[in-house]
């Protein structure tokens, strides 16, 4: 069996169960079946399949417990395995771990910043009113004007406006 | 050179079900219990429940490859046969067995 197959196997634990079952039910009935053609009748012929079988609870469990544990002790020597062939290439390692911190540190770094300013809630009570009008002004420049929506009225109020441009600001 | 530890019922039961299967071919688990017992005459009659475990461990090993089959009497079975490395390790266990019956011998010759 592939390590693929070991791996699977971690998953299909029920269709598993289900075989081991069916496995173990083929050997105890063609046990029956064989004491039954010599001669025992059903209830002696059953009784010795089982008794011969052993405890069948236990045997479906270790042969359960192989299935899986073989799975959890190879991941442990794949792993091994790895670093070693990673030490043994030395500059294929670098250049993966760069790359990977690399990733890493752009993301941290992204996601800092949006956490800052996108997701830290504004120190208002109903940051919803704030409103930021932006607009290009026939000088060429850009007007940015800041106010708050009043949640009566429906008016605003403006709080703060600034002009961007070449020209001398007016007065 | 191996130590043999208490392993030795393990490992015989491996021995048995390999060379079963390298001679036989394709057996179900109730054929090899079966054949082990008619070929020994009756006197290794082993709990049939503790071949299951084995032989599912013989196959994750890939010292055996299972399949699913139609028996003799169409019931579904699940068939087992020997791989290459299975080969091999039979190869070993047997000077392994070899050797463990030679020391028991020696031991009880000359202690």
């Amino acid at each position: 069996m592939g390590c693929l197959n070991r791996f699977s196997n971690m998953f299909r634990r029920d269709k598993m169960n289900e075989e081991l079952e069916e496995e173990l039910q083929f050997h105890l009935e063609a046990r029956r079946r064989d004491n039954r053609n010599a001669g025992m009748n059903e209830e002696a012929a059953r009784h010795d399949a089982t008794r011969r079988f052993g405890n069948t609870t236990l045997a479906k469990e270790r042969a359960h417990e192989v299935n899986i544990v073989m799975g959890i002790e190879t991941i442990g020597r794949d792993l091994r395995y790895a670093l070693r062939s990673l030490r043994k290439s030395p500059g294929f390692t670098v250049v993966a771990i760069l790359t990977l911190a690399l990733g890493f540190g752009a993301n941290i770094a992204v996601f800092m910043v949006v956490n800052g300013v996108l997701f830290r809630p504004l120190p208002f009570p109903d940051p919803g009113r704030l409103f930021l009008i932006s607009y290009q002004s026939r000088e060429g420049g850009w007007v940015f004007s800041t106010g708050i929506i009043s949640n009566t009225s429906g008016t605003f109020r403006r709080l703060n406006r600034l002009q961007l441009s070449t020209k001398t600001p007016p007065l | 050179m191996r130590t043999h530890t208490n392993d030795r019922l393990k490992g015989t039961l491996d021995l048995l079900v390999l060379k079963t299967l390298a001679s036989q071919g394709r057996m179900h688990g109730y054929a090899i219990t079966l054949r082990i017992e008619q070929i020994s005459e009756n006197v290794l009659r082993l709990e049939e429940g503790s071949l299951y475990p084995a032989v599912h461990r013989m196959t994750q090993a890939g010292w055996l490859k299972s399949e699913w089959g139609l028996s003799e009497s169409n019931r579904r079975a699940r068939y087992y046969s020997i791989t290459a490395a299975g080969r091999k390790q039979l190869e070993e266990e047997s000077q392994d067995w070899a050797q463990l019956t030679e020391a028991v011998a020696r031991v009880l010759k000359l202690a």
